[in-house]
């Protein structure tokens, strides 16, 4: 109303009148809402306060580009058509971890139930080694005495099947299916997918532990005595060792949001580290006893740990806080965190899986210890390892007498992105070729890796006074002439040249003097040499011996 | 354009005489000048030179054609502006008959050539002309107060211009003289420029810059040309005495247009000094100046024949006439002509007002350019904004603006124009240029304040109407009981009917269904209705009595819905709380609820809309009407009202009587009702949570729990405290053994508890330390409890192999689940026993004090340290056989502190546990930026602008093509420069 009556209109009707509009308005500003929450990039800039006008219009285009994008992403949300869910119960006194893999199986659709199946490998040693692609298509199992097959898990195509009569410590696949390495007794190597031996990394010694960088193209080992070696992959170069110091790794995993090594420690320590650095990022102690297994979530918030001395804690490693912990009945030897935050607990022979809520549980509620989402096993075999399919509802359980895959609903992102090298589940051939050449082209530097990862750009707030502290102020300059003495001799020596092409004859400085103080005894020694030969060569052919230049 | 003497320079004496002797001098020269060049040129051959000068030839020539003209003229009248047109040609062309007759030789001897102003080439345009024709179009049926257009000024102007023509022929000289001007004018004017006349190009720029302001200015236009140097056709006929009679005369009886305009001239000249200078100035005239030898250097006006005219009539036409010649005081008109600046200066000034021209000019282009520096995207060619679209591309266009395309269409449009059915587009756009002109006229200002007047009207007219239909929404309470009497009619009748037919509707059965409505109703549906939520957000119950009263009417309805689905009969209301109940009908709150209605009925009695002041408002149809529409609400309202209290009485009598049987205990304040239900609730019945209830619950079974086990909870938290006060070394893998069960530990709340609410907190550590208890005992508590406490199945969580769940304040776990409660019960001692076990497995390694230590040590490392630079012997004795004192005063005279991270500074200062590394990684700075970036003032600016990443994985296909699009697009087609400025 833009007449300013001086008795105002009655509520009722006012609210009526507005009713439609500020709905409206209402639903909008909660959409933008969400869409800044889920998609935003952090807080806005005040641009009013700004007096550079270009600056400010600058930047306040800037902040409108931010809103359109936040906007535009929720609203390609429509095209995300696969939700993901959960098992609920019907009633309360349902619980959804007493329902039984055949339930689920006679439940689903029968192409999902084909993907819980079960390999018996008896008597071929424990299975410590499971391991999923990126995309989620080919499998990868290890066996400690020395049996390792990869296979197309889905269509139940054997890539390759070894027997390697060594001791098999871990195994990872590298960026796509073509390649995996694997951690023998001595050293690490790396196989084709038909099982032939690419490469030998005898430099990374008696590794027990590996881990992959797919978009750095790292692979890490954490070795027995407790070193920590990247070689990159793409070329084959050793980038650091670091040792720990800290003795025989326990576990080791890596965040995939910022690509830092998390190794577990004997003494209930986990260290986090970068290649960069010599030293541990951060160091947190969690546990008591030795770290069995360590996990982190997909967007690198939370970290989950068991320990030996069977509590299985949980980190916001954003701000190294403790969420809350709780004690398992037995050490848990194995974690995994699936897409949608589920997180898969092996300990004995028992696996249980957790909701999300695992994560934002909060110590001081009510309930002490969470009742998992399901659980499987409790049969006999020891729970060596497990891993969540990534883009399937599966969980890879590989134990002592062989591998499991079971149905976990809700475990799976549903909505893959083709976009994303490597984790497109229905790439051809030809796609995985030209994503491998995309990877290796956009291929993250080693130097990239750090907490933050967002960190590339940024301002170094490093004082001067830092700057120059840092600056090694002692180092001895470089001395050119020596280096320029025994480079070479001849009419176009590099001291000749240098005195050539140095500039100014008339100028006279330390360092020409000594060049030609260089450049005159060289003369010398080589007159000498000649003195030499024509009293060697004698009357007669003393015309022979002549300067070389 | 040189300029040209006005010819309306017939001068005054005024300024004649102030600058006499300064303007004989001029004219002498210029008359010099003109000699001079008439005796270089041959008599015979008369060329122009002036450029707008014409040959004979092509004078004779456009007198063919005028006379052809003359006879169109005939034919032609009925177009008003092309006939006003050709008859100034005429009237030239009459000039011209009479000019090329009269040039040759004066009484003198003097050849002269009449030079004229061809009126057609003039750039300037004359008052009348510069109202172009397309503004004719336009304007038809306007006319503006300065036109001289108007038909009935015709008459009086002809007269006077009669008498001017009679007075003519009595003056010889008055017309050489004339004449003789003309003739200077057009051949040697350069030089002339009048006193106070205005150099052409001024006039220009002022046309252009008046050209908006044109209707306002006409009157003073035409008097600024007339006092210029153009010889317009006003001046033409007021006081060229020789033109001629017989060619003009009829023609000119008939020229509205130019009469008028004469007319116009002639009221807009001053008239208030003509008596001061009327007579000396006569004689002057003649005296003053020398007479050269042309003899014609005088200026001759008008006023100097007065005395010779007697006739009264005359006189007075000649005197309206001598006002022209009057010196006016306003600048515009031209008196008397200055020497012209010489040549290097009138050059200064042109280019200078040139440069002014051409910067305004490119003054246009100035928001066009920056428009298109500042954009962020240009595509090439451009197009302009306007032109962007065809009109009527995107929406259909209403037939009476298009023109006709085709025959068809045509025919339809004449045919609907001959019935009268359209006006095509005339009628629109005629419309529309009206409004056009209004509102060009007004302020914006008013403009606005029409516009907002008018809302208002409009906004006021619907405020009625809203009223009405609300009035006639409210429902009265007997409006209800009748319906609901007819619906129960009805509803007996159906029976009554199924009876007959043999189906007995069981009471059961009536109660079940009854039960179902109403747990329907109490599902989310009702709860989280609009109306409900919207109060919640609003926080509208706080202030707003009706909505209080709504709340607590639905919390009332509630309780008694849940009572129902309990299976508690709710007494003899059942058939009074049929399904129906809307929001405003149902039980309890009668008085409240008629307490509502009259607060909306007095409410709407008073609307403070029905006060109109506005203008429209008081128009007498719009106040009638209004009237009207408020005598009928007003109706209404009272009659409602009346219904309102002639229905109370009874009903209170009614509640009167349902008071005691019941109906007003279902109120939520009915608190002491709860606990007499309770024993009979169903333990098993599905109930949503209403957590007040629940709370109260849980604080009353802490309270039972409390006495019996107090002894043993002031242990535990003996034992608790004194754990805390012990020094850190004991880490917390003693701290495992100290509490046995790790379980049931919690430390957070144990130490919010002691600040806060002791005494809540201790039946909590009590409930920890029954659970301590051997389990034969907790397990007969935890029953004894569970018997009279109502079960909360949502916040126990209990685990399918026996994994143990402590809720504090119920233990849940036993009611929900049998087997749950035996599992727990021997898995509890497995558990506390492996705890125990765990925990002395580990009591060795002092992890934490390790940790700790470490910590420390680190924390030493980075700090500040303070480093001794005294050198050894500086100023004091070094070396053996220096006491162990003076060696130690020599320690530390030059003390330097390096600094590092302080304790309280670190990351990790506040996290136990942690030790994050505060050394800067070198690695990393490669991809730093070392300064902060020009144009961004502070950090956050420049890293914000870093935020949003470009990539296609990140963003969407629209950010990314939106983020990477180029500056400069250019597209096929040909780039033109830009015709015109795009804003």
């Amino acid at each position: 109303m833009t007449s300013n009556s001086p008795s105002k209109p009655p509520k009722a009707r006012r609210k009526s009148n507005s009713q439609t509009s500020d709905a409206e308005a209402l639903a909008l500003a909660q959409h933008v809402d969400s869409a800044k929450k889920t998609y935003g990039r952090g807080a806005q800039i005040r641009t009013k306060s700004m007096k550079d006008k270009k600056l400010r219009s600058n930047l306040k285009s800037l902040e409108s580009k931010y809103r359109n994008a936040a906007l535009q992403a929720k609203n390609a949300e429509i095209l995300l058509d696969n939700s993901a869910g959960l098992l609920e119960p019907e009633n309360e006194l349902e619980r959804t971890y007493k329902v039984r893999q055949d339930e689920i199986k006679a439940g689903v659709a029968i192409e999902t139930a084909k993907k819980g199946f079960e390999l018996r490998l008896e008597g071929l040693g424990p299975y410590d080694v499971c391991e999923y692609t990126r995309n989620g298509r080919e499998l990868l199992i290890g066996g400690r005495k020395g049996h390792v097959a990869c296979m197309d898990w889905r269509d139940g195509k054997l890539g390759c099947e070894l027997q390697l009569g060594e001791t098999v410590r871990d195994a990872k696949w590298l960026h796509n299916n073509q390649s995996f390495a694997v951690a023998q007794k001595k050293c690490v190597y790396i196989y084709a997918r038909d099982g032939v031996e690419i490469h030998q990394l005898k430099k990374h010694v008696e590794a027990t532990h590996l881990e992959f960088l797919p978009y750095h193209f790292l692979l890490a080992s954490v070795s027995t005595a407790g070193v920590l070696r990247y070689t990159d992959t793409s070329t084959g170069q050793m980038i650091t060792e670091l040792p720990t110091h800290l003795g025989p790794p326990t576990s080791l995993c890596q965040n995939p949001h910022n690509a830092i090594l998390h190794v577990g420690h004997q003494k209930g320590t986990v260290t986090l580290w970068s290649p960069n650095s010599t030293t541990p990022l951060v160091k947190l102690l969690p546990h008591h006893g030795q770290v069995r297994a360590l996990a982190v979530d997909r967007a690198g918030r939370y970290m989950v740990s068991t320990g030996q001395d069977r509590r299985m804690s949980v980190w916001d490693i954003r701000m190294f806080k403790e969420v809350h912990t709780h004690h398992l009945r037995q050490p848990g030897s194995t974690i995994s965190i699936s897409d949608r935050n589920l997180t898969a607990v092996g300990w004995g022979t028992q696996v249980s899986i957790f909701k999300p809520d695992l994560f934002t549980h909060s110590p001081d509620s009510a309930i002490k210890v969470l009742a998992p989402y399901m659980s499987w096993g409790g049969e006999g075999q020891t729970i060596s390892k497990v891993k969540f399919c990534p883009f399937e509802d599966v969980l890879g359980i590989s134990h002592t007498q062989g591998f499991n895959s079971i149905l976990v609903p809700g475990s799976g992102e549903p909505n893959p992105d083709a976009l994303e090298p490597g984790t497109n589940p229905f790439e051809t051939s030809k796609q995985r070729r030209e994503t491998e050449v995309r990877a290796v082209l956009e291929k993250l530097q080693p130097e990239m890796i750090s907490l933050d990862p967002n960190f590339i750009g940024n301002l170094d707030l490093a004082s001067d006074e830092q700057r120059r502290r840092e600056k090694d102020l002692d180092a001895k300059k470089e001395d050119k002439i020596a280096k320029l003495k025994n480079k070479g001799r001849g009419r176009n020596s590099a001291l000749r040249r240098h005195l050539r092409k140095s500039g100014q004859k008339n100028v006279i400085d330390e360092e020409k003097v000594r060049a030609k103080e260089a450049l005159r005894a060289m003369d010398k020694r080589e007159m000498e040499r000649v003195k030499k030969l024509k009293a060697e060569y004698g009357p007669a052919l003393e015309r022979f011996a002549r300067k070389r230049f | 354009m040189p300029p040209r003497i006005s010819r309306s320079s017939v001068l005054g004496s005024k300024p004649q005489r102030s600058s006499n002797k300064k303007s004989n001098k001029s004219q002498k020269r210029a008359l010099d000048a003109f000699s001079i060049a008439s005796h270089d040129q041959p008599d015979g051959i008369k060329i122009r030179q002036h450029r707008l000068g014409e040959s004979d030839l092509s004078s004779h020539s456009h007198r063919k054609r005028a006379r052809d003209e003359d006879e169109d003229d005939l034919g032609s009248e009925e177009e008003p502006s092309e006939g006003r047109r050709h008859k100034q040609r005429k009237a030239e062309k009459g000039r011209f008959d009479e000019l090329d007759v009269s040039e040759g030789s004066d009484s003198e001897g003097n050849t002269w050539t009449m030079g004229h102003v061809d009126e057609d080439d003039d750039s300037d345009i004359d008052s009348d002309e510069a109202f172009g024709e397309s503004d004719e179009e336009r304007f038809e049926g306007w006319s503006f107060r300065g036109s001289s257009s108007s038909n009935n000024q015709k008459k009086g102007k002809i007269k006077s211009k009669r008498r001017i023509e009679e007075i003519d022929p009595e003056d010889d000289g008055g017309e050489i003289d004339l004449n003789e001007e003309d003739g200077m004018d057009g051949e040697e004017d350069e030089d002339d420029f009048g006193e106070d006349a205005i150099d052409l190009a001024m006039a220009l720029d002022q046309y252009e810059d008046s050209e908006e302001e044109k209707s306002k200015k006409f009157k003073k236009k035409s008097l600024k040309l007339s006092g210029s140097d153009e010889p317009t056709k006003e001046e033409d006929f007021a006081m060229d005495v020789a033109s001629d009679f017989s060619t003009s005369d009829e023609e000119e009886d008939h020229d509205p247009s130019k009469m008028a305009q004469l007319k116009n001239l002639i009221s807009s000249l001053p008239t208030e000094e003509e008596p001061q200078t009327n007579g000396p100035r006569k004689a002057e005239v003649h005296e003053s100046g020398a007479p050269s030898e042309f003899g014609v250097f005088r200026k001759v006006d008008l006023a100097s024949f007065k005395p010779k005219v007697t006739d009264p009539e005359k006189k007075k036409s000649l005197k309206l006439l001598r006002d022209d010649t009057n010196p006016s005081k306003r600048n515009d008109i031209a008196r008397k002509l200055d020497a012209p600046l010489p040549k290097r200066q009138q050059d200064k000034l042109d280019r200078a007002i040139a440069n002014k021209i051409a910067n305004e000019t490119l003054g246009r282009w100035v928001d066009t350019v920056k428009q298109n520096r500042r954009a962020e995207h240009i595509s090439f060619p451009m197009k302009h904004p306007d032109a962007g679209e065809s009109y009527g591309e995107s929406r259909l266009i209403p037939t009476t603006t298009s023109t006709p395309a085709n025959d068809l269409e045509s025919t339809i449009q004449s045919i609907l124009q001959q019935s009268g059915l359209s006006n095509g587009k005339d009628d629109e756009d005629q419309f529309q240029k009206w409004e056009e002109l209004q509102t060009n006229k007004l302020p914006l200002g008013e403009v606005q304040a029409r516009r907002a007047e008018l809302r208002k009207q409009r906004e006021l007219l619907f405020r009625e109407e809203v009223c009405a239909k609300r009035i006639k929404k409210i429902k009265s309470k007997a409006y209800r009981r009748v319906h609901r009497k007819e619906r129960e009619r009805l509803i007996q009748r159906e029976k009554d009917a199924l009876r007959a037919d043999g189906i007995d509707v069981s009471e059961d059965e009536r109660e079940y269904n009854d039960r179902r409505r109403a747990e329907e109703r109490m599902g989310a549906k009702h709860r989280e209705s609009k109306w409900a939520k919207g109060i919640k957000q609003s926080g509208r119950a706080a202030w707003d009595e009706d909505a209080r009263a709504g709340v607590t009417e639905m919390a009332r309805r509630n309780e008694e819905l849940r009572r129902r689905i309990e299976g508690k009969e709710v007494h003899n209301e059942d058939e009074d709380h049929s399904d129906f109940s809307s929001e405003e009908e149902d039980g309890g709150g009668e008085g409240d609820k008629e307490a509502g209605l009259q607060r909306q009925l007095s409410r709407l009695k008073q609307n403070p809309f029905s006060v109109d002041n506005s203008k429209l408002g008081s128009m007498a149809f719009m106040q009638k009407a209004e009237a009207a529409r408020k005598a009928r609400n007003d109706e209404d309202i009272e009659r409602m009202r009346r219904e309102l209290a002639g229905e109370e009485t009874p009903s209170e009598d009614e509640d009167e009587n349902a008071a005691p049987i019941g109906r007003r205990k279902m109120g939520p304040s009915s608190k002491p009702a709860l606990p007499a239900i309770r024993p009979n609730v169903n333990e098993f019945e599905e109930r949503p949570g209403s957590d007040d209830e629940a709370e109260k619950y849980g604080n009353d079974a802490d309270t039972t729990t409390e006495k019996p086990v107090n002894g043993l909870s002031n242990g535990a938290q003996k034992a608790a405290t004194s754990r805390r006060n012990k020094p850190k070394e004991t880490s917390s893998a003693k701290d495992d053994v100290g509490v046995s069960n790790p379980y049931l530990m919690k430390p957070a709340e144990e130490k919010k508890s002691e600040k806060k609410l002791p005494s809540l907190w201790k039946a909590h550590d009590s409930i920890v330390a029954v659970q301590e208890e051997p389990k034969s005992k907790s397990k007969s508590k935890s029953k004894k409890l569970s018997s009279d406490r109502r079960p909360e199945p949502q916040i126990s969580a209990p685990h399918a192999d026996g994994w143990q769940t402590v809720t504090y304040g119920n233990d849940s776990g036993g009611d929900q689940d049998g087997d749950g409660i035996e599992n727990e019960s021997i898995d509890l001692d497995v558990v506390l026993r492996n705890q125990a076990l765990t925990a002395k497995g580990f009591a060795g390694d002092d992890v934490e004090a390790d940790f700790a230590a470490e910590k420390n040590a680190i924390i030493e490392d980075e700090d500040d340290k303070v480093i001794d630079n005294t050198l050894p012997g500086w100023g004091t004795w070094v070396g053996e056989g220096l006491s162990k004192r003076a060696q130690e005063k020599n320690k530390g005279k030059i003390l330097t502190t390096q600094n590092g991270i302080k304790a309280d500074k670190r990351k990790d200062a506040k996290l136990d546990r942690v030790i994050i590394n505060e050394k800067k990684v070198k690695k990393n700075n490669k991809f730093m930026a070392t300064s902060l970036p020009f144009r961004f003032e502070s950090r956050e600016q420049y890293e914000r602008s870093l935020r949003l990443p470009k990539g296609p994985e990140w963003t969407t296909k629209q950010t990314f093509q939106d983020g990477t699009k180029p500056r400069v697009l250019v597209k096929q087609g040909i780039i033109r420069p830009l015709a015109k400025p795009l804003v």
